[in-house]
């Protein structure tokens, strides 16, 4: 399977997981399946690519 | 009459009215059919569910009737097959490869005839939010539809058919998701070409339709064909609205999307929840404009719902003839192929022969490799053995091998683009078990019990009713 990271969406805080080489450090926007806000990863709440996120991430 | 999902529900009524259920009261599509569904399945049931009241994507009353798990139980394929429900193992796999290769030669019909054609919207009135499109899984990105996808080859003009995502992404634009196969080809080659690629999708139709867009036949087959010989009849077809005679789309089913490539585009779709039980990441996937859409005049919406039986299913059936056919080639006292649920009805093979000669099981393992890349551990085992009973080939498996001898390890071979656990990208490993008794050594008895004592002492004979009751058995 392709690698992925975690986003955290800036306008909901909505999280979910995207392609790592489709999307980081790629100026491509990436939508929010919650809220359905574009954004780019510079512009994510917040970014998870080590590991697993722990819950109260 | 032509066979159409219609067809099948009377028949299903008729023969199987313990596996079909409606619900009457309103539901919404996000979350709540799935919701039931999966809650059904924490019970062990895997009804065929329609839901005769769902509201639409603007959240009101859609008028139209949602169906969904029409492949969760393996005795409902195998009376769309024809055959009895008693025959949901290995025949209705065999009767499916045997109907695979009969390919049956579609008939054009006139619009005036199709009942797919009774409510045409184009321009305007296309609005994929009329729909009671099912949204299944917390972290989806909105509601897909996910049914079979019918496109010609912009060269030969040759059908392709296959299950496809469509995240809905405005009242008539959708993103999809395609893997490098035949679809991909096409959208790829139209788009060298700066041209878009006509499609349909294709909402509710007999179970033979859909299970015919899941044979893994060669690009040079046309799939309409395919379906014929599934449903051991023509399919009707008919001229597309948008595209007239460029794409043919089938004349009784439910509901059909007429729809285009956008040539050049990539956007954000995704996440979604897969086959293999875990939601798949946000991916770049292609823009789809969506030019018609015709229905029934009271049509059911068929929702597939992934990740669970009704798509295992709908996958595993059509490989399991395939397999038994290519293991047969390679080891002629094979006796069943199985592709359990446990393993996605993709991950796991268990095999069972009659073994003649040492090594065979491995020879029968490996025969399984080439046919599609998902299967990752195959299990053969003797046909004393139900393939069918997990239990069974888990006992073999702990009574019959030794890990030091009975297990080979394949490294580096290509293997499904979406398993979680695989490292690479196209590149995995595989693991055969030959969990068959050694034929070069005395080997231990099976306990059993004299048959004319197992006769002698059925439990309806000895027991009372009321115990009987108590216990479940009811004969």
């Amino acid at each position: 399977m392709v690698k992925l990271f975690w986003v955290k969406c800036p306008n909901c805080g909505g999280k979910f997981y995207v392609h790592t080489a489709e999307f980081r450090g790629q100026e491509r926007e990436m939508r929010c399946p919650f809220c359905s806000t574009f954004f780019k990863d510079v512009e994510a709440q917040a970014i998870w690519e080590e590991d697993e996120p722990p819950q109260d991430w | 009459m032509s066979k159409d999902l219609r067809s099948f529900l009377k028949k299903l009524e008729a023969e199987a009215p313990e596996l079909l259920v409606r619900v009457p009261g309103e539901v919404d599509p996000r979350f709540e059919i799935t919701a039931l569904l999966q809650n059904l399945e924490r019970e062990g049931q895997y009804p065929v569910v329609i839901f005769e009241q769902a509201k639409n994507l603007k959240g009101q009353p859609s008028g139209i009737q949602v169906i969904s798990n029409l492949f969760a139980d393996r005795r409902a394929i195998a009376l769309a097959l024809d055959l009895p429900k008693e025959k949901w193992r290995l025949e209705t796999s065999l009767e499916y490869q045997r109907r695979q290769s009969n390919l049956i030669k579609p008939q054009v019909i006139s619009r005036d005839e199709a009942p797919v054609k009774e409510v045409v919207k184009m321009g305007d009135e296309v609005d994929l939010h009329d729909l009671p499109v099912l949204t299944c899984h917390a972290m989806d990105a909105g509601a897909f539809l996910n049914d079979a996808v019918i496109a010609p080859d912009p060269d030969t003009g040759v059908y392709n058919a296959s299950h496809h995502r469509q995240q809905i992404k405005g009242q008539n634009i959708t993103g999809l998701a395609a893997s490098p196969r035949h679809l991909w080809s096409y959208m790829r080659r139209a788009e060298d070409r700066g041209e878009g690629l006509p499609m349909a999708h294709v909402l509710g139709h007999h179970p033979g339709f859909y299970l015919g867009a899941e044979a893994l036949v060669p690009m040079e087959t046309d799939e309409y064909e395919v379906m014929g010989g599934i449903l051991d009849e023509p399919l009707r077809l008919v001229p597309s609205e948008a595209f007239g005679d460029r794409l043919l789309v089938p004349a009784d089913a439910e509901i059909v999307i007429e729809q285009e490539v956008i040539p050049g585009t990539r956007e954000a779709e995704g996440p979604y929840g897969e086959w293999t039980g875990y939601f798949s990441p946000q991916t770049l996937n292609w823009m789809i404009k969506i030019r018609a859409i015709t229905h029934r005049r009271d049509p059911y919406y068929m929702g597939i719902f992934v990740g669970h039986p009704d798509s295992a299913h709908l996958g595993s059936i059509p490989k399991e003839g395939g397999l038994f056919q290519q293991i047969k080639n390679a080891v002629p006292t094979v006796q069943a192929v199985y592709l359990p649920w446990s393993g996605t009805c993709r991950l796991l093979c268990y095999v069972s022969i009659a073994q003649q000669a040492e090594g065979e099981a491995r020879v029968a393992a490996l025969a399984t490799l080439p046919l599609f890349d998902e299967i990752k551990y195959v299990v053969v085992v003797d046909d004393d053995i139900d393939v069918f009973d997990e239990r069974q080939v888990l006992w073999a498996v702990a009574t019959r091998t030794q890990p030091a001898e009975s297990v080979d390890i394949i490294r580096q071979v290509r293997g499904g683009t979406s398993d979680p656990s695989q490292m690479h990208p196209t590149q995995g490993s595989k693991m055969i078990i030959d969990a068959t008794r050694p034929l070069d050594r005395p080997f231990p008895v099976r306990l059993s019990i004299p048959q004319e004592a197992l006769q002698k002492m059925k439990p309806e004979a000895w027991l009372a009713a009321k115990d009987l009751t108590r216990l479940g058995i009811n004969r």
